[in-house]
């Protein structure tokens, strides 16, 4: 659905953008990482027909976005990290005005901007002005205005910046919906944990390069990051311990006696991990929960980047 | 001839959907509502009390007429208030987005730049018309005064609208150059200024000599200045109102065109018409690339 070759971006001597290849598929949901300068949202830029490159190119869905921009944004929804609304209209005005931009016809617009607003939880703001709303509230009114003629890829530039912890799990949650909707979704973010729950492939930029990019797990996998454990227990605290310490592959466990809860590193592949749950039931630990929390994208940054800006 | 006149009503409802979402959201969405009562309503009062001043003694209702006389006050009151209101509302219209940063998602909406610099030129016309509107009643009755016919007082009126256009469009151009208001605003003046005075300095640098008494003229060759507005009005005025008023400071011919005359104030309204094109045409196939520079 993205395809990104070669892509270059020159401010003067500066490079932004050095030779960026990428490629996201049909419904996937590409995470960008980097550092502040780093050239994530320069890429998105690009991406999204509002900066022509230098070299290389971009296609969305096979159409080129320099050559063909206004194709592009029918089929693309563009979030920016900084925008702006129009404060003195209400909700449902403001959403009306920008479905009359893409030339919705007017009978359909009602129903669609109910489903909108559903669909982002704002019905009951549907009067409110939008200068009225909550950081998280205009955030929301943003991707809703970003979804509203239906695009098939998204684009969003830290939508979850500036949000409180509630906001940020309901931008997640919305997120996730949309995932499931079919939309491809590019995301670009600094918080490596809040890539980390719902993207299914990641890349990390830094100086304008890609360092890394593919599926989270191959990432993990290739960049030889621990998978972090969480077991809980409902007994035989000390005899756990020891069969934790005995596997070789098991590092750094921490043990919360009160919560009778390990927490524990393990590099290795799936079937290890089984073998180990195994031989903790097979040894007569009462365990209640065994959860891999997957691989450490923090560690893995830290691992692949040199604190480098473009 | 049918065919053609669908064609035109089908373009002009196309051109009425590209340009609507922005019309119905400057006068709907906004909710300016008292400003579009208490403006037109404060511009009349201050117009009539200025046509008070004006009124006629009852010699000069006897031997003179009074419509023209009204008229011509009259346009001289729009003139100012259409090219100020219409070029600086417009003017305000682009570089106020980008302050707001709502450009970005404005042109990420699916609007092309046509549908964005014609959308913000209507709008600003729109505005500029209704500010003016409550005076028609008054433009109108002019010709019951004597001195002046209903045609003459619409083909003003033409005039008027096809300037105002002018204005709102070059408007909406500073506009898309400039990244701040008071830039904006700034270029706008010097745009007025350059429309108004650049002919006459224009014929300076070209068809200027020295006179007896060592003061550069203009030569009688000079021809931009024919493109002023000043002098278009002036000439309209001069021309049109019988009690003539208003006298040129040159007297722009007329042109002959296969066997039929055209008015100089036509011309004039016809070169100010193409140029309007022009310039929404440079915007429209400028605009992006211009703005992609800037980010550049």
């Amino acid at each position: 659905m993205i395809e990104i070759k070669n892509l270059y971006k020159y401010y003067g001597k500066l490079i932004a953008v050095n030779n960026l290849s990428l490629s996201v598929g049909q419904g996937e949901i590409f995470g960008v990482i980097g550092p502040n300068g780093a050239g994530k949202s320069t890429t998105i830029k690009i991406m999204s027909t509002l900066l022509n490159p230098s070299a290389g190119s971009c296609t969305i869905d096979g159409i080129n976005v320099t050559k063909e921009p206004y194709k592009v944004r029918q089929i693309m929804g563009y979030m920016p990290d900084l925008f702006g609304l129009y404060e003195e209209l209400k909700v449902w005005e403001y959403l009306e005005f920008f479905a009359a931009c893409h030339k919705i016809p007017f009978k359909k617009r009602g129903q669609i901007i109910n489903d909108i607003l559903e669909l982002t939880d704002l019905t009951v703001k549907r009067d409110s002005q939008v200068g009225g709303l909550s950081r998280g509230m205009k955030q929301r009114l943003c991707l809703a205005k970003t979804l509203i003629h239906d695009p098939k890829v998204l684009v969003l530039d830290e939508p979850a910046s500036g949000l409180d912890p509630r906001g940020r799990i309901e931008m997640r949650a919305l997120l996730t919906e949309l995932r499931r909707m079919g939309k491809t979704i590019f995301i670009s973010s600094h918080i490596l944990t809040e890539l980390a729950d719902f993207c299914t492939s990641v890349g990390i930029i830094e100086g304008g390069k890609l360092v890394v990019a593919g599926k989270i797990d191959d990432v993990v996998r290739a960049h030889g990051a621990h998978r972090h454990i969480k077991l809980r227990v409902i007994g035989k605290m000390e005899e756990c311990e020891r069969i934790l310490k005995d596997n070789p592959a098991v590092a750094n466990i921490e043990t919360m006696v009160v919560e009778k809860v390990f927490s524990f590193d393990m590099n290795c592949d799936d079937e290890a991990l089984c073998e180990l749950l195994r031989t903790l039931i097979t040894s007569g630990i009462p365990v209640i929960s065994f959860f891999d929390r997957g691989g450490n994208l923090e560690d893995i940054f830290m691992k692949v980047t040199k604190g480098q800006v473009s | 001839m049918e065919g053609i006149i669908s064609t035109i009503t089908s373009r002009m409802w196309r051109l009425w959907d590209n340009i609507e979402p922005m019309v119905r959201f400057e006068f709907i969405y906004r909710h300016n509502y008292v400003r579009y009562i208490s403006y037109p309503i404060g511009l009349l009062i201050i117009t009539s009390c200025f046509l008070y001043g004006q009124w006629p003694n009852s010699h000069d209702m006897v031997v003179d007429t009074v419509g023209d006389k009204f008229f011509s006050y009259m346009m001289v009151i729009f003139i100012m208030l259409t090219t100020s209101i219409g070029c600086f509302h417009a003017a305000l219209s682009i570089s106020s987005e980008k302050e707001k940063k709502t450009l970005t998602i404005l042109r990420m909406s699916g609007m092309s730049s046509f549908d964005i610099i014609a959308g913000k030129s209507a709008t600003s016309f729109l505005f500029a018309i209704f500010i003016i509107f409550p005076h028609l009643p008054l433009v109108l009755a002019c010709p019951f005064l004597g001195g002046i016919t209903f045609s003459k007082v619409f083909g003003g009126i033409a005039i008027l609208m096809v300037m105002t256009l002018f204005y709102t469009t070059s408007g909406v151009f500073v506009s898309m150059l400039a990244k701040k208001n008071y830039i904006s605003i700034a270029l706008a003046i010097f745009m007025l200024f350059s429309v108004h005075f650049g002919g006459y300095f224009m014929d300076y640098i070209c068809f200027s000599e020295y006179d007896n008494y060592g003061y550069a003229r203009s030569t009688d060759d000079a021809i931009f200045y024919t493109l002023s507005p000043m002098e278009i009005w002036q000439n309209y005025l001069w021309e049109q109102t019988n009690s003539r008023r208003f006298y040129p400071t040159h007297k722009i011919p007329s042109l002959t065109v296969a066997g039929m005359e055209f008015p100089a104030f036509i011309i004039a309204a016809i070169f100010y018409l193409a140029s309007t094109f022009l310039i929404c045409g440079a915007g429209t196939g400028y605009m992006e690339r211009y703005l992609k520079w800037r980010e550049d």
